[in-house]
């Protein structure tokens, strides 16, 4: 039991120590935050804008639909059901050629009378095919093609092949630039929080003299980075929460053709990482810069 | 308590510091360090708490020999030996009671215990009425003595201080002096190295004497003979 207390008290004591230096660090604690503000925004920025693209490139793909051309003298209701067999299938929607006659009328918006000419109607029958995962679409496609009764079949080849490739490269350039930004974050991290260890270098000898072991140096200075990923990060979280509700919402209105889905919830997950990592690098960097001089004087 | 075996340090200026040196103090031993500045007394009592190691040979303190102590049983040993550094060693910017309870809350101290032996060890020190000030708004001498009471606060059984009285007028010092007899009647191992022949040869203790990094005296009741052949 008094063991257990005497721990509660060093732990206790960690955290006043830890708060006494984030006191006394002053204007540099400042350096410390904008310079964790900076990079975590640079990298919740990107992620934001992926993010963007992706919904994006989702929106598209959406849109992508499969038109397939029934074979004079088919049943087009027997196609139907086989299509609809198929795996990824959401919808059919079968287009008599009658009916493709009159929307090819509408958008001619012609008043002449085609009336006479339908005897000759030359559109063919079709089925209009929607798949779940925009993905299996060329997939699906393929199969369909084979598929007795198919005349012709038609769907959005180029674009959705772009759409993939893009979104394939930003998801990997996402990573790299996570991965790059990370290490830049916490080398300026950890340099800065150096320069405040350099100056308590005096301190920290004069305490290992006395009898603190590492641990009662290095935790005080692991929380202190914390704290200050934490406000860093929390700076960057009220920076893109403005960005996305304000600025975005905006440039919607202006632009509403951009199918920004309700941003909020991959907004508050991306600040979410941005708290965690801001956090871990903090203190990772204090760690790595307190080291080294523990090594010094052990 | 102590034993040196053999023991030498080059500083890596290539300065013979300690050249060769056996030692042996038995627990509840007062030692009195003597010799010319730059004899080897502070090197020596850094070798103890391990704020140096030694080039070659072995320094036991309390039995394990400290040169080669891992990394982790570093702190347990320093909060075993209480030292008044030559140069004091406060810490800047923390009020004279907050340096003397450092030692007892890296321990995990009660706050109550802490204050009550902090109040206890600044009154044995004469500072007192000086509890809040910061060390750097105080003299040599005060700062003098918040570094003993912060050696003494946690009542370790071996004391070292590097020159104790050296800022400090005869009067005060004298009452340095008795405190660490008085410490010393407790059982605690204490070894003070001073340039003070008054105190030396009053106090009638065990002298060593070294000068160059080596031994040249040791006797039981001593006096103070450096520069006396
Ligand atoms: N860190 C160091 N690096 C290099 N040389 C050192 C170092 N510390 C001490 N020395 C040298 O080692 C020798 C012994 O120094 P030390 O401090 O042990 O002497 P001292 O007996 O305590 O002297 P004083 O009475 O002046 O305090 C001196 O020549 C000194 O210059
Ligand atoms: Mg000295």
């Amino acid at each position: 039991m008094e063991s257990i207390k005497r721990y509660i008290r060093i732990l206790e004591f960690i955290a006043e120590e830890a708060i006494t230096s984030v006191r006394r660090s002053g204007w540099m604690s400042w350096i410390v935050i904008g310079t964790m503000f900076a990079s975590l925004t640079i990298l919740g920025g990107f992620w934001m804008v992926t993010d963007d693209l992706n919904v994006l490139a989702r929106a598209i793909g959406s849109r992508v639909e499969i038109l397939v051309f029934v074979k004079d003298g088919s049943s087009v209701a027997a196609l139907d059901d086989e299509i609809r067999q198929l795996q990824g299938i959401e919808a059919v929607t079968p287009i008599p050629k009658e009916q493709a006659w009159k929307n090819l009328q509408k958008d001619l918006k012609t008043s002449m009378s085609f009336d006479n000419l339908l005897e000759n109607n030359p559109l063919p029958n079709a089925l209009k095919i929607k798949v779940v995962d925009p993905k299996d679409t060329p997939d699906i496609a393929e199969k369909i093609a084979k598929m007795s009764g198919v005349e012709e079949i038609n769907y959005g080849k180029e674009l959705l092949a772009k759409i993939q490739q893009i979104a394939g490269f930003t998801k990997f350039l996402g990573i790299a630039i996570t991965v790059l930004l990370s290490i830049a974050t916490m080398a300026v991290m950890s340099n800065t929080i150096r320069l405040t260890v350099q100056n308590r270098r005096r301190e920290i000898e004069i305490m290992q003299l006395v009898g603190a072991s590492d641990g009662f140096i290095r935790w005080p200075f692991l929380l202190e980075g914390a704290f200050f990923g934490l406000a860093g990060a929390a700076f960057t979280g009220l920076f893109l929460l403005f960005w996305r509700t304000v600025v975005l919402t905006r440039l919607q209105d202006l632009f509403p053709f951009i199918p920004l889905e309700d941003g909020t919830f991959s907004t508050m997950k991306v600040i979410g990482y941005i708290l965690a990592i801001g956090v871990c690098m903090g203190a990772a960097g204090s760690l790595f810069s307190v080291k080294h001089y523990l090594k010094q004087n052990g | 308590m102590i034993k040196l075996k053999q023991v030498s340090k080059v500083y890596p200026t290539g300065v013979k510091a300690i050249v060769g040196l056996n030692l042996e103090v038995e627990a509840g031993e007062f030692v009195f360090l003597v010799g010319p500045s730059g004899a080897g007394k502070s090197t020596l009592m850094k070798l103890l708490y391990r704020a140096e190691q030694p080039t070659t040979g072995q320094v036991f303190v309390g039995g394990v020999d400290v040169s080669h102590i891992p990394q982790g049983q570093l702190a347990g040993l320093r909060q075993r030996i209480g030292v008044v550094f030559q140069d004091y060693k406060l810490l800047p910017n923390r009020s004279v009671a907050e340096n003397v309870a450092f030692t007892l809350k890296i321990l995990g101290m009660s706050k109550g215990d802490i204050r009550q032996r902090v109040k206890a060890a600044l009154d044995l020190v004469g500072l007192r009425d000086h509890m809040d000030a910061l060390p750097q708004h105080l003299s040599g001498g005060q700062q003098q003595r918040i570094c003993l009471a912060r050696a003494i606060v946690n009542t370790p059984p071996m004391l070292i201080c590097d020159e104790p009285t050296g800022n400090l007028d005869p009067e005060t010092s004298w009452e340095i002096m008795r405190l660490l007899t008085k410490i010393n009647m407790h059982g605690t191992t204490v070894i003070v190295a001073t340039h003070n022949k008054l105190v030396v040869d009053n106090m009638r203790r065990r002298v060593i004497t070294i000068d160059n990094g080596r031994m040249i005296l040791d006797q039981a009741r001593g006096v103070y003979s450096v520069g006396v052949n």
